[in-house]
């Protein structure tokens, strides 16, 4: 099953443009786009499924009946977003780096074909749903061995540094300024834009950048880092990992940044007793983890990044409500969204007093 | 108060666009659409319960602590912000937040408390 099928279709003319282009691309000939549907998700990107009939075969369309996947800009986006060139290129470099991404295609920049830059890549097969996964009647069969996929997928996305010529735009870390003092600014940032105050969001930031000295008191390696790997961004077929998706927030960062967002309470989907995003316990995810990067969790620093997933998820779900609220967007989903962040300001005060009592955090 | 109105117009927008949506097929409809729909229709009855019962309000906690309705939200997140109002200067601030977040929570989402 491809995750999210069937949640609505597109007129084909909005994609007339396409089959000439993806003849141009591939080399295929005599491609009909047959059906275009949008799939789930993607409060800030879409993604549509697309049926293409091909005559002769193509680089990466063979002859007959086809799926790809096509990801473009939904109507008004989140500006700490990459564009699609971006992001292409990050799934390019994780791809030819044997992690678990759909295999990127091509990408246009041009806005004359469908009307906004997208890419093409390959469809994969699984369940993306995060609510649907941790209440899957089989996942405690499942859910150990699939922490520890997800575990070895995130360290060999861990492995790729800053060294990478082809991401060289990804330069935003200025000399100096550890990951966590950027993100602390991208949230204050964040809430200045936003029309109301959150008290609980400032009073974590201020926690945040009190803590900061021991955070920084020792270097750490920076590495390319997901920033949105979470259950709910990757895709389950059978019980097995199948894709690791939308990269539009990579950065270089520290790897705990990503550690704490899958084990943050906010991507548990309710079932908060398996820590790494709902799925199963922290256990199984190191052994994955360390089987590839031997001894390298900071398991001290993951309930500080911990503060800063909830803390983040927070400002980006009320900048999604804003997007409603505002009439940007009129959306049912972004303006629920809002609605939540009053459950992350819950996670990151219990967080703090755990932390501030000695307690040492969710996290392990 | 006048944010409060605004947001609860854009949601209630935001529920009529889903339920006409949902009432043309052919425009396709949102997944879980019956859901949030229902959900957001909770969110506005408890909030119009908390005003109409006048004792209420999502920022009581915080202007039963400090004193007065123009002590909300908005005035202590600028407060915290400046660093004016700390732990050290209010040894319970991190209570009073707590219970203004159960405030918001008993609102939006009481599931979650349980």
């Amino acid at each position: 099953m491809i995750s999210g099928i069937g949640e609505s279709s597109a007129p084909l003319h909005h994609f007339a443009g396409l089959s000439d282009w993806l003849s141009e691309q591939s080399g295929a000939t005599d491609i009909i786009v047959k059906a275009a549907q949008k799939l789930s998700g993607g409060a800030i990107q879409e993604n549509w499924l697309l049926s293409v009939s091909v005559g002769q075969a193509g680089r990466w369309l063979e002859a007959g009946e086809s799926q790809l996947v096509l990801r473009t800009d939904a109507p008004s986006s989140l500006s700490v977003s990459h564009g699609r060139r971006e992001e292409f290129a990050l799934m390019s470099v994780a791809y030819d780096a044997g992690v678990a991404v759909p295999q990127p295609f091509a990408l246009c920049t041009q806005p004359d074909i469908i009307g906004a830059p997208f890419f093409i890549m390959q469809a994969m097969t699984g369940e993306g749903q995060g609510r649907k996964l941790v209440r899957h009647p089989d996942r405690s069969r499942f859910g150990g061995a699939l922490v520890r996929q997800l575990g070895i997928e995130m360290a060999r996305i861990h492995t790729i540094t800053p060294s990478i010529a082809a991401l060289s735009f990804l330069s935003d870390v200025p000399n100096g300024i550890s990951p966590a003092r950027q993100r602390i600014a991208e949230c204050r940032e964040g809430l200045d834009t936003l029309p109301q105050g959150h008290p609980v969001c400032e009073y974590a930031l201020n926690w945040l950048e009190d803590n900061l000295a021991v955070w920084e008191a020792e270097e750490r390696a920076l590495t390319l880092t997901h920033r949105d790997f979470r259950t709910g961004n990757f895709l389950v077929d059978d019980g097995q990992l199948t894709a690791i998706l939308d990269w539009e927030f990579a950065a270089w960062s520290h790897p705990a940044e990503d550690i704490a967002w899958l084990c943050a309470r906010c991507w548990r989907f309710g079932n908060d007793g398996d820590i790494v995003g709902g799925l199963a316990g922290f256990d199984e995810f190191a052994a994955g983890y360390e089987q590839l990067l031997p001894d390298s969790i900071d398991r001290g620093a993951l309930p500080y990044w911990q503060v800063m997933a909830e803390l983040r998820w927070a400002v980006i779900a009320l900048h999604q409500a804003e997007r409603n609220d505002s009439g940007a967007e009129t959306s049912l989903e972004l303006a629920l969204s809002g609605f939540m962040a009053a459950e992350m300001e819950y996670n990151m005060l219990a967080l703090i007093k755990e932390v501030s009592s000695g307690a040492g955090g969710r996290a392990l | 108060m006048r944010q409060i109105s605004q947001r609860r117009a854009a949601l209630i927008a935001a529920i009529l666009k889903e339920v006409e949506d949902k009432l043309a097929p052919a425009k396709g409809g949102a997944r879980y659409s019956h859901a949030m729909v229902r959900r957001a229709l909770s969110v506005l009855k408890r909030e119009l319960d908390s005003e109409a019962s006048g004792t209420v309000g999502l920022d009581y906690p915080l202007w039963q602590y400090f004193g007065g309705d123009e002590h909300g939200a908005d005035w202590l997140a600028g407060k915290i912000r400046s660093r004016t109002i700390t732990n050290q200067s209010h040894h319970e601030i991190e209570a009073v937040l707590s219970q203004y977040v159960t405030a918001k929570l008993a609102a939006y989402n009481p599931d979650f408390l349980d």
